[in-house]
């Protein structure tokens, strides 16, 4: 079913216009605080917001327009059809799994026998068929997930709303949760808030980058993280994000800290505002100026190095660089001084800075 | 639980000694009833006729008292745990006041709510219902004193479970009802009997109350406790023999309500 919702919490100062197509999943990103839980608990009927409206499949789930006033309507959550699926799966533990599962089937007047019919082809489906007669303190973290998948599928809901699904799984089921959550979410209306890009790339046909209790970006993950259009999404794209204007063959970031020299292929006007997103791990780090005089430079001071993992990560105010445990020894003389960051043109996206609401002109 | 022979406990042994002084005071004036017990003339004393009539009487009303303890209680209990309005607080303290209220005071104001001229007693007289002196006397009495402890432990348990099985139950489509049908009294279901487990032995031990606003007429307000404390005077041996009869129903309760208070491992896990 289709979805649209406004949301105005002044208090918090947060406004929020989103919309979900039937059958799309909806990936919503943003930095800790900035309210996603509280939009997903606000849609599900368990928080009240100051003002807003929201509308799934031409009903009403709430209107409460601004100043109050008679014409208020707030749906109470068991008449929504929207499932809430969060980070703990939270089975009801006094219940068996086929019980927990056929609970929404039961709620919504279909017998014992149908519900638990309607529950035995889900946990089918999430390949738990086998769990059915346990108890949920005897299923482990992954199953328990599984079971939760199941449980709110079962209940046939208009909208499903998924906080940070796979957040509190074990690492090596992540994987397979994950895959299940990719075939259950096809041609199904899903919003999902996650801080994970691989889910944001694998589950969901549109991201929404909230920030400030804004919308900052919004597009496919491969719009919205391959030219990233804040520090949020370049951060979890894995990206440098150096923003500034275009001087010639130069880009000069925002405060003239620094000049990027060797643009490839501007594609903007003099003077025009522009991006450029380059992978750590693409940029060289040398204490003199590149031999090869094509590549693209920048020159800044080397604040410090760290290790993370298996490389040695140069950062600079400007760009951080991915160097090997070799290089990084005979950088670590020039730390506190100026260094050139390097990198082929080929290696870098460069493409004009928009500010916000990209695919509402499209 | 025994701990195992390896865990360090580190409690000194002076805080031993004084918890066995402590420990004493409890188990001595129980012995010294036990060895004051005449047992050759044990069975024909508790089962005279007025004893067993008090006897009965006591359970009678006190599986009443308990039964309104759960049917007020426990909404008493969710409206307390899960709604937010103002004078809340307050309201908590004063449903709790029979609780520390001298028996004796709670049945004087029971006596002028339900009394001959009571507040609501002239209206129920209107009705042909006379409240005071009655066996339903002694269950309202025993059901004011009762009440607050299957509120406060039920309070206390729907807090610990928090809403958030409810607030998923929701969402799947539950209505209130359905939710707290089917998720929040299962889940709650064993402080449930633990609060009505001691509601019984509150209103099973109600004295001053049920004296001040029942009376004491026997076969229809004298529990076992007015009975035992009318036999002192004129028959300790009585008294004694009763008095046994009230501590072995008081152990059996307790016991009872330690094994459903306690919710098995399993639920905690899951709980925590």
């Amino acid at each position: 079913m289709s979805f649209s919702l406004d949301l105005h919490v002044a208090e918090r100062d947060v406004r929020l216009t989103l919309a979900v197509a039937d059958g799309e999943t909806l990936a919503i990103l943003g930095p800790n605080g900035a309210g996603k839980s509280t939009l997903l608990g606000t849609i599900a009927g368990l928080i009240k917001p100051d003002t807003g409206r929201a509308e799934l499949g031409g009903t009403v789930l709430f209107d409460l327009p601004p100043g109050g006033g008679t014409r208020q309507l707030w749906r109470p959550p068991h008449q929504r059809g929207v499932s809430l699926l969060a980070q703990e799966a939270l089975l009801f533990p006094h219940l068996s799994v086929l019980d927990n599962v056929a609970f929404g089937p039961r709620s919504a007047g279909a017998s014992s026998s149908r519900a638990r019919q309607i529950a035995t082809r889900w946990l089918r489906e999430v390949d738990a068929d086998q769990l059915s007669a346990r108890r949920p303190a005897e299923l482990s973290g992954g199953q328990a997930q599984r079971i939760a998948v199941a449980r709110a599928l079962a209940s046939d809901p208009g909208l499903l709303l998924l906080d940070e699904p796979l957040a509190a799984l074990d690492i090596s089921v992540a994987p397979a949760m994950r895959r299940l959550l990719r075939r259950v979410l096809a041609e199904r209306s899903a919003l999902i808030v996650t801080h994970d890009v691989l889910d944001a790339y694998t589950l969901a046909d549109r991201v929404v980058i909230v920030e400030g209790g804004r919308i900052v970006d919004e597009g496919t993950p491969a719009d919205v993280f391959d030219r990233p259009r804040s520090a949020f999404a370049a951060g979890l794209a894995g990206l440098n994000l150096l923003t500034g204007i275009r001087r010639g063959t130069t880009l000069v970031t925002a405060d003239a800290a620094a000049t990027v020299a060797n643009l490839p292929e501007p594609g903007v006007a003099e003077g025009a505002p522009l991006s450029l997103a380059v992978r750590p791990a693409a940029v060289s780090v040398s204490a003199l100026p590149p031999a090869d005089p094509a590549l693209t430079h920048v020159r800044a001071e080397l604040i410090d190095l760290e290790p993370r993992g298996d490389c040695i990560r140069a950062r600079s105010v400007v760009l951080a660089a991915d160097v090997s445990p070799k290089e990084a020894a005979q950088l670590d003389a020039a730390v506190g001084s100026p260094v050139w960051f390097s990198f082929a043109a080929s290696s870098a996206t460069v493409y004009p800075t928009v500010h916000s609401d990209r695919t509402t002109s499209s | 639980m025994r701990p195992s022979p390896t865990s360090y406990s580190g409690v000194p042994r002076w805080v031993l000694a004084i918890a066995a002084i402590g420990a004493a005071f409890v188990l001595l004036p129980l012995l010294a009833m036990v060895l004051r017990v005449n047992w050759a003339e044990f069975v024909p004393l508790i089962s005279s006729e007025s004893s067993v009539a008090a006897l009965l009487l006591s359970l009678r009303t006190s599986l009443a008292a308990t039964a309104l303890c759960v049917i007020f209680g426990v909404p008493m209990a969710l409206v307390l745990a899960r709604t937010d309005f103002w004078g809340q607080k307050v309201l908590r303290s004063l449903v709790l006041l029979p609780l520390v209220l001298p028996p004796v005071v709670g049945g004087i104001a029971l006596l002028y709510t339900f009394g001959r001229r009571g507040l609501l007693g002239q209206t129920f007289e209107l009705l042909g219902i006379e409240i005071a002196f009655s066996t339903t006397a002694v269950v309202i009495a025993q059901t004011f004193v009762a009440l607050p402890f299957l509120v406060l432990s039920l309070e206390g348990a729907l807090r610990t479970v928090g809403s958030r099985y409810e607030a998923v139950g929701a969402t799947l489509g539950a209505s209130p009802t359905t939710v707290l049908r089917r998720i929040t009294l299962p889940l709650v279901l064993p402080a449930v009997l633990s609060g009505a487990v001691l509601s019984f032995a509150r209103a099973l031990g109600e004295f001053g109350a049920t004296l001040t606003f029942a009376g004491s007429l026997q076969g229809t307000t004298r529990t076992l406790p007015l009975e035992i404390y009318l036999q002192r005077e004129t028959d300790p041996d009585t008294a004694v023999a009763l008095s046994l009869v009230l501590v072995v129903v008081a152990i059996v309760i307790v016991s009872l309500a330690h094994r459903t208070g306690v919710p098995s491992r399993r639920r905690t896990r899951v709980l925590s």
